[in-house]
């Protein structure tokens, strides 16, 4: 299952650009997630983010963007799994 | 077909400097003015007058400051886990606000002392998230009051 998303923010720049498109495919239970996948995620107090999975502990997932700045699991601690719910394909 | 959602790539702004010691040396500028208030002589002549105002608007303004300095810490680096594993913060800079508003009413130094001992608690938690040992020292000025100071 197919979802599009517009970035607002340059917390992933190069590699995403705020206002540039991409298309992700939803994550389900055997749903692969590796290191240095980009995924979508709903965080409270946040909403949606995208960024990318930079270490896994069991189901402890780190997300972080790359810029030094970017507000992610340095901010907030690891993802569960179950907090992850797209993964990005590509962009366009 | 597809509906396009919105995703956050958000960041702070880009500077990442953060320090309590503005607020700090406001409070204690406070209650320096406090200090020289007290002291000023009691000849109620041009120079008393033009004195006490100008200690006044330094108290109004340095208190105004402090305020203004712990807020943006605590709205701009403050996130939810800093808050997880220091629960009183929020109580903290809730106190600083209402003190700083007390340092302007007042020419107290009671309440200019209070102000600057929740600073100092502030500065405590601040330098703590970040990984900085503190250390609490007298001022090397005047009021010549207990800070806390971050070892680097």
């Amino acid at each position: 299952m197919l979802q599009l998303f517009k970035i607002s923010g340059d917390s992933l720049y190069p590699f995403y650009k705020n206002g540039e498109r991409v298309v992700c495919r939803k994550i389900f239970h055997r749903t692969p997630i590796k290191i240095d996948d980009t995924v979508v995620f709903e965080k409270d107090n946040y909403g949606m983010m995208i960024k990318k999975v930079t270490s896994i502990d069991n189901n402890a997932y780190f997300v972080e963007g790359t810029d030094p700045f970017s507000i992610d699991s340095r901010n907030f601690g690891s993802l569960e799994r179950e907090a992850i719910k797209y993964k990005v394909l590509f962009k366009f | 077909m597809f509906n396009l959602k919105e995703v956050k790539a958000h960041c702070d702004v880009p500077c990442g400097i953060y320090d309590p010691s503005a607020a700090q040396i406001a409070a204690l500028s406070v209650i320096r003015m406090v200090d020289l208030m007290d002291a000023a002589s009691n000849e109620h002549d041009v120079a008393y007058h033009n004195d006490m105002a100008r200690y006044v608007a330094v108290k109004e303004s340095e208190a105004v400051k402090c305020k203004e300095e712990i807020r943006i810490i605590w709205g701009d680096f403050i996130k939810p886990p800093h808050l997880a594993v220091n629960p009183d913060i929020h109580t903290v800079v809730h106190n600083i606000m209402m003190l700083g508003g007390a340092a302007k009413q007042h020419a107290s130094r009671e309440k200019a002392m209070e102000l600057l001992a929740e600073v100092n608690k502030f500065a405590e938690i601040f330098w703590k998230i970040k990984g900085v040992e503190t250390k609490v020292a007298k001022s090397p000025y005047a009021p010549n009051e207990d800070v806390v100071y971050p070892v680097l």
